[in-house]
């Protein structure tokens, strides 16, 4: 595509109106050719037009869907070729159900991926724990975020509550970027309840420290 | 299916990123009620911390921008279920790809919603395409043959885009009465194309117009948008 082609485009770049072929062109184009000073301003005030929308809220399970098909790991499998279709991932046979510990403002959601995994998300503001396993088959890989490293001797143990008594899956503690992750050797449930409290590093039998996350069954979505 | 009030605010809470550069865990049993007002997100804080993959911050992302991102893409699908779906990409793919995300770039926001609406016109497409293939029947995503890694901008468009943010309200003002003047025939272009997210050419069919007429009404109408507003920059 030569300059005048892509300037006549412009515009309709610019406001997502051109097809995957002229887009691909355009910004292989522009990424060698310095002459269209204008594009930003373009791209700017096409932009601007988001602000027309009227803001909505949506439904209350899509941020827990969002963080369940978030994957934290930092080294992932090898990308896929082809396609990914992320919508689909958790489409409708992904139910997605948000629970609620009324007094401790914290979400949770279990949801099925397409590849049968369970997956539980507990966040608060600025923390989470993330589980993930095939239902009733050890190991369980566990995240935890946004969680301030432990002193030497504690840690966070992580626990399901299973019938209403708490079970230890295992005890760790995060890094300096408040991050861990790793796998269980522990059988994750359908019906468990992630929770996490801070414990002497050589873990306890029972809670008995600060409870920093739980899950608990209030009200579900849908 | 019925939500009290309690779970609804208490579940909304949950997802709000406040404590953004303080990864303190929250204070047991005292979070849940009166939360404080979350403090103003310092975008390159969250930038780094999404690059860091720290779940955390996609959290805060999402709670601060849901509500825009999800009214931009209800414009555009017009349909909840979709425009979910098309936030949800946008959001995972910024999540995916952090790693272009340009931490100088400004404002988070800015790059939010020009990658939802990319996702949202996809969707807007390629449900057209669906149903012009067969009878249309409900869509369930099978066909949306998206690339999580496109539609994140370039560093340069990232930057141009949040100055127009640097006033929302003022841009907002300004683009609406600009848009309210245009010529009719140029303001049918540019909505047909930002907020209905069809192609130049897809436009030129509904209107019965040659597709030249239709790109040159695109750049004569957005070029006014444009004008109106380096207008404020200049006028104080
Ligand atoms: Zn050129």
């Amino acid at each position: 595509m030569n300059c005048d082609a892509v300037d006549e485009l412009l515009a309709a770049y610019a406001l997502d109106a051109v097809d995957d072929d002229e887009r691909a062109a355009i910004e292989a184009h522009l990424a060698t050719c310095d002459r269209h000073e204008d594009m930003g301003e373009l791209l700017a005030t096409a932009g601007g037009l988001a602000l027309l929308a009227e803001d909505r809220e949506p439904s209350l399970g899509l941020g827990p869907r969002l963080l369940a098909s978030a994957q934290p790991d930092e080294t992932r499998a090898p990308r896929r070729s082809g396609r990914v279709l992320p919508f689909r991932w958790l489409g409708a046979a992904a139910a997605a159900v948000v629970l609620v510990a009324a007094g401790f403002g914290a979400g949770a959601v279990l949801s099925r991926g397409g590849n049968e995994s369970l997956v539980q998300v507990v966040s608060t503001d600025g923390a989470l724990v993330r589980a993930e396993a095939t239902p009733g088959e050890a190991p369980v890989k566990v995240t935890l975020s946004g969680l301030r490293r432990r002193p030497e001797g504690e840690g966070y143990q992580v626990w399901v509550v299973r019938d209403d008594a708490w079970v230890s899956v295992g005890i760790c503690n995060t890094n300096e970027n408040g991050w861990w992750q790793g796998d269980f050797d522990f059988a994750l449930d359908d019906e468990d309840l992630l929770a996490v409290t801070v414990e002497p590093s050589g873990g306890s039998t029972r809670p008995s420290g600060e409870v920093v996350l739980i899950a608990s069954g209030g009200g579900s979505a849908d | 299916m019925d939500h009290s009030e309690s779970s609804v605010s208490a579940a909304t809470s949950a997802l709000s990123g406040a404590g953004i550069g303080d990864p303190s865990p929250p204070a047991g049993r005292v979070t849940g009620e009166g939360e404080a007002a979350s403090p103003a997100i310092d975008d390159r804080e969250l930038a780094r911390r999404l690059q860091q993959r720290d779940a955390s911050a996609l959290a805060s992302l999402y709670r601060a921008y849901r509500r825009r991102a999800f009214g931009l893409a209800y414009r555009v699908l017009g349909d909840a279920p979709a425009a979910e779906d098309a936030v949800h990409a946008a959001f995972l793919a910024l999540w995916e790809r952090a790693d272009r995300i340009d931490p100088d770039g400004g404002k988070l926001g800015a790059l939010v919603l020009t990658v939802v609406h990319r996702r949202a016109v996809d969707l807007a497409r390629s449900r057209a395409r669906s149903q012009q293939r067969e009878a249309p029947r409900s869509a369930d995503g099978d066909d949306l043959d998206v690339d999580p890694s496109t539609g994140i901008p370039d560093e340069r468009a990232q930057q141009a885009f949040a100055r127009v943010l640097d006033d929302e309200e003022a841009t907002r003002r300004r683009l609406s009465a600009a848009l309210a003047r245009l010529p009719e025939a140029q303001r049918a272009v540019v909505e047909l194309a930002y907020f209905e997210g069809l192609t130049h050419r897809a436009i030129a069919e509904r209107l019965g117009l040659p597709d030249g007429t239709v790109k040159s009404r695109l750049r004569l109408g957005l070029g006014h948008l444009r004008d109106a507003l380096k207008t404020r920059e200049e006028g104080a």
